[in-house]
């Protein structure tokens, strides 16, 4: 009995224990599940986190990006708000140059052009440091004539010596090449810094430039004073951002900090580098190291244009600016062309309706229509003549502008300040071209037995219409701009199940292209022709495919071929009065209001009678707005006609 | 205290004293957890207190006598439970100081209230005996005696354990001075 009690209690005491062990068994794995979904809210609440900071940067990003473009749009716009009214003085004070001058008003307009021009670099140096600092600076590389233009270069600096009581000497070694190329416009800034941060430090003694050979492809430039020079542990410090040796020398001597540091910059750009080597109290050289090879000299580029007289020759100068309007026709008017003034693009395009010009001078940023749209506006209707060169003026001269001009369809680009020797090179260029092209193309026959298009006899064809090869031209350009889409249409009608539109397009290709000499294609439009009018059987898909592939082949060789000049040959010409002109010209009119080809016929008749040239230009115009199918732009030319007869 | 010490205290007096006295001494002592012990359980360290001084009693072997005894039992029960920390440790010089670094600093991880003994070694130099110092609110120094003896055993790394305890205010401090035997003296202790 007694051992039963002790088993019992044994047994209960077990039993509680196994009870105390699940018991907190229980509470733990509890506990442990708490943890764990803690655990788990934590990590989801982290990655939420990640995400919403991911979108906070990306944001951040966006804006810093956004504030970048605001930066680079502001820069582009200094650029040509600073540039401009430059542009005005140093024209007004090279313009005055040509007037009667004792020599003493000679050198002081010389010394403030020269100034102006310094100004001018200031003011690309403040932008430039920003382009750097925004990549946006592109070196471009052009032969130097480099003797007059270290001359040219230092020059301005003398003057400023000679009142601090100074010498500015240069030497450039014998074998330096006469032509190198570099970037004139960033050599110029290295230059101008290295030079103007010489004499700033220099109270006594010389500032010199020297240029030495060191290989064919390597040169030194070395501008050396006899300033205060640099302590050793200023050294370092030289080419930073906004430093300068110490902050008295802010004081002393003013200046952003900026100069050296863009120096570098830009000696880096050219492929070089610089270093500097100075005693306190002695001086300091800087000593740049740079590529810059002989330049090939192409006499065509290198002669200085020399000032021919452009009689006869009537431009259009678009500027809304007064000042620049003064100096632009002054400055064209003495080289002796006629000078019509259009504020902007928009007036420009109206005063292009009523006359012609030999060449168009055209500003970018004007109020009301801007140059890149105005010149879109008169190369796509016809306004002014194809062959007439359209130039931009801009003060953007970066490569980006450059391309939209001659993508809106102009032909050059001089940047503002004007330099009058570039201006007239490039008037020069493509005035004298035009001479050549109209000389050449009083020759028309010449150029068919050269043109061989697949899938087209050209001879047989040329012989249709009389040898007139810019006739053909414009029927080939025309029968491949309706059928350009041929495989898509056709397709289409055959979906459709429209037979009737569909032989009626098989024989137009078969009439029009038997007639242009495709005599291929014209067979094989024939007989699909036939076989859907006589047994409804359509061409395949493959069929369509090849009728279609035989018009692209046509077209891919055709577009290379160039367009052919536009003008009736002059042997044909025949006199006549005023009167038949005039109604010659409202046949045309009419004709285009009803039936286009007698409407081209009446030109093409209109064209063979002999006007005076105005007019003529007038009628070419018409001639080429209808063989592009621009019925519109054919009447306003007409109409033009007209009022210069009457 | 960990219901551990419990459950073993219990385990050693059932297998060197039978059954029976596992009963009277709990019987005598009531304690107040019903001596229901589990090992992952935590219990008031009077109720071991009170069992050991009535084993004493009953059993005519001193305390101190009993709690080493009790020690050697423990490390025994440890070579065999956590065995990876003995063949880790390689050495029972090298086992004594992880305790300290490692063991104690992992368990108090997992049970922050628990009051451990803190262990300081001291390892003058090669001919000097290495030095165990131990203090605890406990006076239990002689559970920490036994275990570095069976650590000794563990690894047959016969060694001569000096054993100087006093008191310092509330803390139990003893200091266990581990001399390796030589070839010539004899094994003075008595299992």
């Amino acid at each position: 009995m007694l051992d039963n009690d002790k088993y019992k209690k044994r047994i209960e005491r077990e039993r509680l224990a196994r009870k105390e062990a699940e018991r907190l068994l229980e509470e733990k794995s509890a506990a442990l599940y708490e943890k764990n979904m803690e655990l788990f809210a934590l990590s989801e609440s982290l990655e939420k986190l990640v995400a919403q900071r991911t979108a906070q940067m990306q944001n951040a990003r966006d804006e810093a990006l956004a504030a970048l473009k605001v930066k680079t749009d502001f820069i582009a716009n200094m650029s040509h708000e600073l540039r401009t009214p430059m542009n005005g003085v140093l024209g007004v004070l090279s313009l005055m140059q040509n007037e009667q001058l004792s020599p003493e008003q000679t050198e002081l307009l010389g010394v403030a052009e020269s100034s102006g021009k310094h100004l001018l670099g200031v003011i690309n140096d403040i932008l430039d440091f920003s382009k750097i600092e925004a990549n946006k600076i592109s070196i471009e590389l052009a032969p130097v004539e480099i003797r007059p233009y270290i001359k040219e270069t230092i020059t301005p600096f003398v003057l400023q010596a000679k009142n601090k009581g100074l010498a500015v000497n240069y030497a450039i070694d014998e074998n330096v090449e006469s032509m190198l190329n570099t970037d004139k416009l960033r050599l110029t800034q290295i230059i101008t810094n290295l030079l103007s941060n010489a004499l700033k430090f220099t109270h006594q003694g010389e500032v010199k430039l020297t240029l030495s050979k060191l290989d064919d492809s390597k040169h030194r430039l070395v501008v050396c004073d006899t300033g205060i020079g640099i302590s050793p542990e200023n050294l370092n410090m030289v080419f930073a951002a906004f430093e300068q040796a110490d902050t008295s020398i802010t004081r002393e001597f003013g200046g952003t900090g900026l100069g050296m540091n863009i120096t570098k910059r830009l000696v880096d750009m050219l492929d070089g580098n610089i270093h500097v080597e100075s005693k306190l109290g002695e001086g300091t050289s800087f000593i740049i190291d740079m590529h810059m090879q002989a330049a090939q000299i192409d006499l065509n580029l290198v002669a200085t244009p020399c000032a021919l007289k452009h009689t006869n020759k009537k431009l259009l100068v678009v500027e809304d600016h007064n000042v620049n309007q003064m100096v632009a026709q002054r400055l064209l008017e003495s080289w002796g062309f006629d000078i019509v003034l259009a504020e902007n693009g928009l007036e420009a395009t109206q005063i292009a309706k009523q006359q012609s010009f030999d060449a168009v001078l055209m500003d970018l940023q004007m109020p009301i229509m801007g140059g890149v749209e105005a010149t879109k506006i008169l190369r796509k209707e016809y306004l002014i003549d194809a062959d007439v060169p359209i130039i931009a003026m801009t003060a953007h001269s970066s490569q980006e502008h450059i391309k939209e001009c001659l993508q809106a369809g102009m032909q050059d680009h001089i940047s503002k300040p004007l330099d009058k020797d570039r201006l007239l090179s490039v008037l020069n260029t493509y005035l004298s071209a035009d001479i050549a092209v109209t000389s050449e193309s009083e020759l028309p026959s010449a150029v068919s037995a050269d043109i061989n298009i697949v899938h087209v006899e050209i001879a047989q064809s040329l012989a249709r219409v009389g040898g007139d090869w810019p006739l053909l031209h414009s029927l080939i350009q025309r029968f491949l701009h309706e059928f350009d889409d041929f495989f898509t249409l056709f397709s289409q009608i055959k979906a459709d199940g429209m037979s009737q539109m569909a032989v009626s397009m098989l024989h137009k290709i078969k009439g029009s292209g038997g007639n242009l000499g495709m005599t291929t294609l014209a067979e094989l439009a024939g007989h699909h022709e036939n076989r859907l009018l006589q047994s409804d059987t359509w061409p395949s898909e493959n069929e369509i495919h090849n009728i279609s592939q035989m018009i692209l082949e046509i077209k891919g060789e055709f577009l290379a071929l160039e367009e052919p000049k536009h003008q009736a040959s002059e042997k044909q010409k025949v006199k006549v009065s005023k009167e038949t002109l005039l109604t010659q010209i409202s046949l045309v009119e009419e004709g285009i209001k009803q039936d286009v080809f007698a409407a081209e016929a009446a030109l093409n008749e209109l064209l063979r009678f002999d006007v005076e040239p105005k007019l003529s230009k007038v009628l070419n115009t018409a001639e080429l707005a209808m063989q592009n199918f621009h019925t519109e732009a054919v009447l306003n030319a007409l109409t033009q006609a007209q009022q210069m007869l009457e | 205290m960990r219901g551990l010490v419990f459950t073993e205290f219990l385990e050693m007096v059932e297998s060197a004293f039978g059954d029976d006295m596992v009963d009277t001494i709990i019987d005598v002592t009531q304690p107040a957890s019903g001596a229901a012990y589990t090992s992952v359980g935590s219990y008031d360290y009077s109720e071991l207190e009170n069992m050991i001084a009535e084993l004493s009693v009953q059993t005519d072997i001193s305390i101190a006598e009993l709690l080493e005894r009790f020690g050697r039992h423990l490390g025994a029960v440890f070579s065999e439970r956590y065995a990876r920390f003995f063949i880790q440790a390689g050495s029972a010089l090298c086992l004594f100081q992880q305790v300290g670094r490692h063991v104690h600093r992992e368990v108090k991880k997992l049970y922050p209230d628990e009051e451990l003994p803190e262990f300081s070694y001291e390892n003058a130099a090669a001919d000097m005996p290495f030095k165990i110092h131990y203090r605890s609110d406990r006076n239990l120094h002689m559970v920490a005696s036994g275990l570095i003896q069976a650590a000794f055993d563990y690894y047959s790394e016969p060694h001569h354990i000096k054993t100087s305890a006093w008191q310092e205010q509330h803390k139990y401090c003893c200091t266990f001075e581990l001399t390796p035997f030589t070839k010539e003296s004899k094994q003075p202790h008595v299992r």
